[in-house]
C-alpha cells in the first residue's frame, strides 16, 4: 500500500512538474520568439489581394479600391476606383515608382515621399508596402500580458534598429497568444508622442494562417481621422512572374 | 490636317478590326472618364477683362486585354460655352502588342518623357505641360517600340507625325537605374523627312536621393542653326508637421536658350526678347501644403531672372467626395516690356500684365 502511494505520489508530482514546466516554457517565450512566431504567421512571401481603403475625417469619407501583387520586398499596386483609375505604384527594394495614367508617365518618387500618407490615407507608403520581416527592422521587448477583445495577448515594445528605414520609431503591439497575429498596435514618434493606433477588426484563417483582413488606423494627432483597410480577396503564394515587378509592367 | 484625319480613320478601322477579331464581348467593355467644368475670369493689360466658362469631358472605353493585346480608346470633348465652340481630340486610339522581347504600340498615344521636374527642357515634345498649357501636345500619332532589357533598363524608339509627313520626328530614349538614380538619355530629330531636317536634341536626365532630399537634373544640347545648351538642377523635400500635415517643397534652376522660353514656360511668361541670344536664367518652385486628408493649397512660381518677369500661381484643391474635386487656380503674370518696367519690377512694385482665376469642379466616373 505504501509502495502504491509512493508511486502515485511520484506520478502526481511528475504530472504537476510537467504541467508547471510546460507552463513555464510557454510563459518564457522571449520577445524575439514571439515576434518570430508572428512573422512566421503574418509574413507572406507572395500574395495577390484586392482591397478597399476608406479614408474618413469628421463626417467626410472617400473610398479607394486597389489590386495588389507582392513578392518578398517588391510590390505592385494599381488603383481601380474612378478618381484614381490606372494609377500604379511599384516598389522595388527601397525605390518607389509611380505611373501617371493620363500621360502614361513613369516617375521615380523621392525617398522622403515614402513617409507620407498613401494616396491621402493614414497609412504611409511604407505601411502599405513594408514587407520586410519586423525582426529585421526593430528590437523587441516583452512588456506584459493583456487582453484585446477577450483574446489573451502578449504586449511587445519595438524600437527601430538604427539605420533601418522605418515609418515609426517605437511600436507597442498586442499579439494574440494563441494565433500569433497582431490585434492592436500603437505607433510612436521618436519624441514619444503617440501618432497612430491600429486595431484589427476582423481576422480570418487563410491556408492555416491567421491574417488581419479588416483593420482601422486612427491618426491620433487629428480629430476624427481614420482609415479603414479592408481586404476583399486574397490569394497566398500565387504563381508570380518576376517581370511583374518591373518598370515595363507599369506601362 | 487631312492626312491626320485619314490616319485617324485608318486607326479606327484598325481598332475595329482588332476588336472584331478578339474574343472581347460588348458586355466586357466598360466606360469611364472625367467631366470638368470651370469658369475663368481674367485680366490682360492689353485685352482688358473677361470671363470664360468652359467644360470638357474625358471619355474612355475600357477594353479587357486579350492575350498580349491591348486596345485603348479615349478622347477629350471640349466646349467653350460662351463662344459656342466645340472641339474634340483623341487622347488614345492605339493597339499595343506585347511581344516576348518588346512592346509595339501603334496609334494615337501620349508620349511623355517626364522625370519629375516642374519644367522639362528635354521632353519628346517641348511644351508647357507642367503648367497644363499645352496639354494636347502629348498625344500624337505615333509608332513606339519599347524594348525592356531588365526590370529597370529599357530602350524606346518613337516615330510620330504631328501633321504632314515632312513633320515626322523620331526619338530614342534609354532608361536605367544607376546607384538608385533614375537615368535617361534622349535623342530627338525633328522633321526627319523634310528636305532640310529640323532640330536635333540630345538630353540626359537623372533623379534620385541625397540624404533626405530628392535631387534631379537635366542637360540638353540643341543642334540647329544656333547650337545651344540647357541645364536644369532641382531638389524636393517634404516636411511633416506634428499633426500629420505635410509641406512639400520643390525648386529648380533652369538655364535655357531664349528661343525655348515660350515653348517650355508657355504664353504666360513670355519675357523680353534677348537680343544677345544669351541663355535665360529661370527659377521655378512649388510649395504644397496638405491641409488635411482631402485638401491642399499650393503655390507654383516661375521667375525669369534675366528680365525680371515672373508668374505666381496659387491654387487650392479639395476632394469633396469619392469622385468630385474642387479646384481653384489663380495666376498672376508680370511680364516686362522695357527697361523702365524692369527697374520698377526690381524695386518690388509693378502692375500685373495678366491675372486669371479659375474655379473648376471635376467629376470622375
Amino acid at each position: 500500500m505504501k509502495i502504491r502511494n509512493k508511486i502515485l505520489s511520484i506520478v502526481i508530482i511528475s504530472i504537476v512538474l510537467l504541467i508547471t514546466l510546460t507552463g513555464v516554457s510557454l510563459a518564457q517565450l522571449t520577445a524575439e520568439e514571439i515576434i518570430q512566431k508572428r512573422d512566421d504567421n503574418e509574413y507572406i512571401r507572395s500574395a495577390y489581394a484586392e482591397a478597399t481603403m476608406i479614408i474618413s475625417q469628421g463626417g467626410r469619407r472617400i473610398e479607394k479600391s486597389m489590386i495588389m501583387h507582392s513578392l518578398e520586398k517588391d510590390a505592385l499596386v494599381e488603383f481601380t476606383n474612378p478618381a484614381d483609375r490606372g494609377t500604379k505604384y511599384l516598389k522595388r527594394d527601397d525605390n518607389l515608382w509611380m505611373f501617371f495614367p493620363d500621360a502614361e508617365d513613369i516617375v521615380k518618387i523621392s525617398g522622403h515621399m515614402l513617409e507620407q500618407g498613401f494616396m491621402g490615407s493614414d497609412f504611409s507608403y511604407q505601411d502599405m508596402m513594408e514587407s520586410d520581416k519586423l525582426t529585421q527592422l526593430y528590437t523587441f521587448t516583452l512588456l506584459e500580458e493583456d487582453t484585446v477583445n477577450d483574446r489573451l495577448c502578449y504586449v511587445l515594445e519595438a524600437i527601430a534598429v538604427p539605420g533601418e528605414k522605418v515609418s515609426y520609431y517605437r511600436r507597442v503591439t498586442w499579439i494574440d497568444k494563441e494565433r500569433f497575429v497582431a490585434l492592436k498596435e500603437e505607433l510612436y514618434a521618436e519624441s514619444g508622442r503617440l501618432l497612430k493606433t491600429t486595431e484589427v477588426e476582423e481576422i480570418r484563417e487563410i491556408e492555416g494562417r491567421w491574417l488581419p483582413v479588416q483593420s482601422i488606423m486612427e491618426n491620433k494627432l487629428r480629430k476624427d481621422t481614420y482609415t479603414r483597410f479592408i481586404i476583399t480577396e486574397i490569394e497566398l503564394n500565387p504563381e508570380v512572374d518576376e517581370r511583374m515587378f518591373s518598370l515595363q509592367s507599369l506601362r | 490636317m487631312k492626312k491626320n484625319q485619314q490616319f485617324t480613320r485608318l486607326l479606327l478601322i484598325l481598332v475595329a478590326v482588332m476588336i472584331f477579331h478578339s474574343p472581347v464581348f460588348a458586355s466586357d467593355i466598360t466606360m469611364g472618364g472625367q467631366l470638368n467644368a470651370s469658369v475663368t475670369g481674367f485680366y490682360d493689360s492689353q485685352l482688358g477683362t473677361g470671363y470664360l466658362p468652359q467644360a470638357n469631358l474625358d471619355l474612355e472605353l475600357f477594353f479587357p486585354r486579350w492575350g498580349n493585346n491591348e486596345i485603348r480608346c479615349a478622347g477629350n470633348l471640349y466646349t467653350d460655352i460662351a463662344g459656342g465652340k466645340v472641339d474634340f481630340f483623341w487622347k488614345r486610339l492605339y493597339w499595343k502588342h506585347r511581344f516576348d522581347d518588346f512592346h509595339l504600340t501603334i496609334g494615337i498615344q501620349p508620349i511623355s518623357w517626364s522625370f519629375g521636374s516642374l519644367l522639362n527642357p528635354v521632353d519628346y515634345s517641348l511644351g508647357a505641360v507642367a503648367l497644363e498649357e499645352d496639354y494636347s501636345a502629348k498625344f500624337q500619332n505615333a509608332v513606339e517600340i519599347y524594348y525592356p532589357v531588365n526590370w529597370h533598363t529599357s530602350l524606346s524608339l518613337v516615330a510620330s507625325s504631328p501633321g504632314s509627313l515632312p513633320d515626322t520626328k523620331i526619338g530614342l530614349r534609354g532608361r536605367t537605374l544607376i546607384n538608385d538614380f533614375d537615368v535617361t538619355i534622349h535623342f530627338v530629330q525633328e522633321q526627319v523627312l523634310a528636305e532640310k531636317p529640323g532640330q536635333q536634341r540630345f538630353g540626359i536626365t537623372a533623379k534620385g536621393d541625397i540624404g533626405k532630399y530628392g535631387v534631379y537634373g537635366a542637360l540638353g544640347y540643341y543642334r540647329d542653326e544656333k547650337n545651344s545648351f540647357s541645364l536644369l538642377i532641382g531638389a524636393d523635400y517634404s516636411y511633416f508637421f506634428q499633426a500629420g500635415n505635410r509641406l512639400y517643397l520643390q525648386a529648380e534652376y533652369l538655364n535655357i536658350p531664349p528661343n525655348l522660353l515660350s515653348q517650355i514656360t508657355g504664353s504666360l511668361l513670355t519675357g523680353q526678347p534677348n537680343s544677345q541670344d544669351k541663355n535665360i536664367h529661370l527659377f521655378a518652385g512649388n510649395a504644397t501644403y496638405q491641409i488635411d486628408d482631402f485638401s491642399s493649397i499650393s503655390l507654383t512660381s516661375l521667375c525669369n531672372i534675366s528680365d525680371g518677369s515672373y508668374l505666381f500661381m496659387p491654387g487650392y484643391t479639395n476632394q469633396l467626395s469619392n469622385s468630385t474635386t474642387l479646384n481653384i487656380q489663380t495666376g498672376i503674370a508680370m511680364n516686362t516690356k522695357n527697361e523702365a518696367e524692369l527697374s520698377s519690377l526690381l524695386s518690388g512694385f509693378s502692375k500685373p500684365s495678366q491675372v486669371f482665376i479659375e474655379l473648376g469642379i471635376s467629376y470622375a466616373f
